[in-house]
């Protein structure tokens, strides 16, 4: 579980970005993160993946506190928690296979885990025959897929989407709300963040709404209400 | 332990092929930096055979009085050859400097007339002492100042050579200071380029080292790339350097010697002789260069 308690983020000299922030995510919830630009979903994701540190407060992952952690130990929470952006942020100069396999190198996995694991994964994502592709020779959509398998590799329990479908069509948001959404029945918590309200009401699953840094509405199955 | 080993050489060479261009600009500004280097060794090279050329052409000569033994002399021949700032004495007979004057002023009627008036050898015997460094002359006659040898000496001619021996002592200890404040410069603008340069080129790869720190990679596995490729651009840059310099060298070497024409002058000999100094400290100013430059470029995209 997911506990964010009492937790306040101050960037200097005085921008609250969050305040008072109380929030419990059960494992394998979907849970959509909503709200208008600058009102703290990113700051919300940043604390979560140890990106930066809350100014008060306790975020916890099971019995981990997170806002105590040591530089020692991020690595292995980033392993734990996969994370997608809207950039996709894939290594240009390499193929699909390699930006999906980086992430297993990186961490010491053998070379013939990465060949039986890397392809289970771009077949997860519909992207088996496109592996030799370079991000640029494929479409937004499919850039996005391999974020995302690129970010289930390690079987992370938790999986973040930073508005995954910012720079996508509705096509493709599609595919990709389809694509979180058997992530999820596979047993991972996906935390959605987006002010996509089509996606966001598409999903029907629990809906987080904050503003000015405070949780000001919390549904078990909402819609995207500003 | 292999396995990790491989990967880090194998992502380092992926990224210099694949940032070809950024690897090669990289290169050349540290060729150029080590051949401002060695620009500057052939120079101090230049300037020190130059003013040992012209230490080596100077001497002082003491006049004996005439009626001076041979014996006498030689006596303090072996004891100034036995002074460690003597390099050589050579001894002037009263004949061989007679020889020597007539010969000088052969074409001088005057001079050679009032020699014959004089008819006996007017001239005593002579010492002519080189000392190893312009510095030890002043000691060396400071010697014949004591009482026993002022009554056989007829003169020194030391206050000539001495303005020019101080000026020699003067441009060479001048050039030195000079060609150390030069290289110290360009040592430190050389390391300000390379410093920037591999700075530049972690920068352009900050979305990559954001990557690997999302996926979960450990620290020292995201320097370690970065760390091996100092150590390529060590070894390409030294290799390119000793190749563009050698011939480079080779093509100079006759026009210069020119300069030095009846001395032993051999350029090619000092870098050669020197190699494993020379190329082995740049080598390792390189690595050490870049690895200083990236520990501190990468640490900064570590944050993340």
């Amino acid at each position: 579980m997911i506990e964010f308690k009492d937790v306040e983020k101050i960037y200097p000299p005085n921008i609250v970005a969050l305040r008072d922030v109380n929030l419990k995510i059960n494992a394998g919830e979907f849970v959509s993160i909503v709200g208008q630009s600058g009102t703290g979903k990113t700051t919300l994701i940043k604390l979560l993946t140890a990106e930066e540190r809350a100014t008060r407060g306790k975020i916890s992952i099971g019995d981990w506190n997170i806002t105590k952690i040591r530089q020692s130990e991020m690595p292995m929470l980033r392993r734990q928690i996969g994370v997608i952006f809207q950039d996709f942020k894939l290594l240009p100069k390499k193929t699909i296979f390699e930006n999906v396999a980086f992430a297993l190198e990186v961490c010491g996995a053998s070379p013939e885990r990465i060949r039986k694991i890397v392809p289970q994964v771009l077949k997860i994502v519909g992207l088996e025959e496109k592996a030799d592709r370079y991000p640029k020779q494929i479409s937004g959509g499919e850039q996005q897929r391999a974020a995302i398998a690129r970010a289930l590799i390690h079987r992370p329990k938790i999986l973040v989407a930073d508005e995954p479908t910012g720079n996508l069509d509705s096509i493709n948001t599609r595919e990709i709300a389809d694509l979180l959404l058997k992530i999820n029945e596979f047993g991972t918590t996906v935390i959605l963040v987006s002010h996509n309200r089509e996606l966001v009401n598409f999903l029907r699953r629990r809906v987080v709404t904050l503003e000015q840094g405070t949780v000001i509405s919390d549904q078990e199955v909402g819609k995207y209400v500003l | 332990m292999f396995a990790a080993l491989f990967r880090v050489i194998k992502f380092s060479s992926q990224d210099f092929w694949r940032n070809f261009w950024l690897s090669a600009a990289t290169i050349v500004v540290l060729i150029l930096t080590l051949l401002s280097v060695n620009f500057l060794l052939t120079l101090n090279f230049l300037t020190k055979t130059a003013v040992a050329e012209v230490e080596k052409k100077i001497d002082v000569s003491i006049y004996f009085k005439q009626g001076v033994s041979e014996s006498q002399i030689g006596s303090i021949k072996s004891y100034l050859l036995s002074l460690p700032q003597v390099r050589g004495v050579e001894y002037v007979s009263p004949e061989r400097a007679l020889a020597e004057f007539q010969e000088k002023h052969k074409n001088d009627p005057v001079v050679m007339e009032s020699l014959g008036e004089v008819g006996d050898n007017p001239l005593g015997a002579t010492l002519i002492i080189t000392a190893r460094d312009t510095n030890d002359y002043q000691p060396i006659l400071k010697i014949f100042d004591e009482q026993q040898y002022s009554s056989i000496i007829q003169d020194k001619n030391f206050e000539d050579h001495e303005a020019v021996i101080k000026k020699i002592g003067s441009i060479a200890d001048k050039a030195e200071k000079t060609g150390a404040g030069i290289a110290g410069l360009f040592a430190i603008v050389a390391v300000l380029i390379g410093f920037n340069t591999v700075r530049m080129s972690i920068y352009t790869h900050r979305d990559e080292i954001g990557v690997m720190k999302l996926v979960g990679a450990a620290n020292w596995f995201v320097r370690a790339p970065y760390l091996a490729s100092g150590i390529f651009y060590g070894i390409f840059s030294v290799l390119l350097a000793v190749i563009i310099t050698f011939p480079l060298i080779g093509f100079a070497e006759p026009y210069l010697a020119g300069f030095f024409s009846g001395s032993e002058f051999n350029l090619l000999g000092y870098f050669t002789d020197n190699f494993v100094q020379i190329f082995g400290w740049q080598f390792l100013g390189v690595v050490l260069l870049n690895t200083v430059t990236s520990t501190l470029a990468v640490g900064r995209y570590l944050k993340v």
